[in-house]
């Protein structure tokens, strides 16, 4: 029988292969061994929702395969994507530490594995052991730059093309190696739709689908389902400054 | 009491006390620069600062902060220059702990590391809340630019 996701689903932090390269998750031994016996581990579809932006938080969730959307709701009532979080990454942190209610809503992009810590496990985790502390904080820097980023970005940004085109750079940062792609091109995988895209550069469908549908007719991107080509990199750094 | 010495021991807070340094700053100073690792973290005891991210030549002000804000915390501890900077904006009352000092009893107490995440988490919300209320005005960007 073949397994229901394309990922190997890892049941003890102690023999996770990632371990080491995970902010969070490069613990020494003893502290794993504490991790593995306060953490649930499940693997949810694409869409799931884990936790609901105003809902009381409970607990922490670690990403370890795939990744989901942070998002919030503006003022006049849409849908912001505030940022993509990647595997290795302690959700609901800044909520369960402070003990108040989710700040953003996470739902996952892709089948996704995620261990789930609650909200006095993760408190008593963090509190007896300084080590932890210190990963907690790192991770806080981390999503401090990435928040600030974003205000600047929102701030530098003058159009549309300009914010997919800066979009498209960011994710070509982690190419994928396909044998579909020419010498030339970087293939990159896009898990959000194009709704979604517009949520996260804040505007609509429709001007996204324009952009991209411009920047195909230029030569500068290829589309074939959730595998990208970026064909002309040099176009949208040019664009993006 | 300031917002990381809310959630120390008194012990710890006690230690650290003994190495600031008090000092009365007018209005307009920058307390964080970006782009400068500060000398000292820095505590508001009076008065009021704007903590902004610089887009360009363009301050996007985050929030105005009051008696009790740490400011510097995020880049002494990574050793990194801030993304933020902090105007006064009036005659305000401070406290100065020296970068190396902190680091120091940090060091001997890695406990602290509770109360900065703390801190570097209420500093993220306030950035992802300035990112929620950004207008969506000014989120929806002209379409009409070329991208030739």
């Amino acid at each position: 029988m073949s397994p229901a996701y394309d990922f190997q689903i890892v049941q003890n932090c102690l023999k996770c292969p990632f371990k080491e390269e995970r902010l969070f998750c490069g613990l020494p031994n003893d502290l794993l061994k504490t991790l593995q016996e306060i953490k649930t581990t499940a693997v949810y579809p694409r869409g799931a929702l884990l936790f609901l932006e105003g809902q009381p938080s409970r607990g922490v969730f670690v990403l370890c395969t795939g990744r989901a959307k942070l998002s919030t709701t503006s003022a006049d009532g849409k849908t912001i994507i505030l940022r993509i979080a990647e595997p290795g990454e302690v959700l609901g942190l800044t909520s369960v530490i402070a003990g108040t209610p989710y700040e953003a809503t996470l739902e996952t992009l892709e089948p996704t594995q995620a261990n789930f810590i609650s909200q006095a496990d993760f408190i008593h985790f963090v509190d007896q052991h300084s080590e932890v502390g210190m990963k907690v904080a790192h991770q806080l820097t981390h999503n401090c730059k990435c928040a600030y980023d974003e205000i600047r970005s929102l701030g530098l940004s003058n159009s549309v093309p300009e914010k997919i085109a800066k979009l498209l750079l960011r994710w070509s940062a982690r190419p994928l190696a396909i044998p579909q792609k020419k010498s030339s091109e970087i293939a990159i995988r896009v898990t959000l739709t194009q709704e979604e895209i517009a949520q996260f550069v804040g505007t609509s469908r429709e001007t996204v689908s324009r952009v991209l549908g411009d920047f195909k007719k230029k030569g500068w991107l290829r589309i074939r389902g959730a595998t990208w080509f970026i064909a002309n990199k040099a176009a949208l750094e040019k664009l993006a400054t | 009491m300031n917002e990381l010495y809310q959630s120390l021991a008194p012990g710890i807070r006690e230690e650290l006390s003994k190495y600031e340094e008090q000092a009365i700053v007018p209005a307009g100073r920058k307390l964080i620069s970006e782009g400068v690792i500060p000398e000292h973290l820095i505590a508001i005891e009076r008065g009021s600062v704007e903590i902004s991210v610089s887009a360009g030549n363009k301050p996007m002000s985050l929030s105005v902060a009051g008696k009790g804000k740490v400011l510097g915390l995020r880049s002494i501890l990574i050793n990194a220059p801030p993304e933020v900077e902090a105007t006064t904006l009036e005659e305000c009352a401070i406290v100065r702990i020296p970068r190396d000092i902190f680091l120091n009893v940090l060091e001997e107490h890695p406990e602290i590391y509770f109360a900065v995440s703390k801190v570097l988490g209420a500093d993220l919300n306030t950035a992802e809340r300035f990112l929620r209320k950004f207008p969506r005005a000014a989120r929806n960007l002209s379409i009409d630019s070329s991208t030739t």
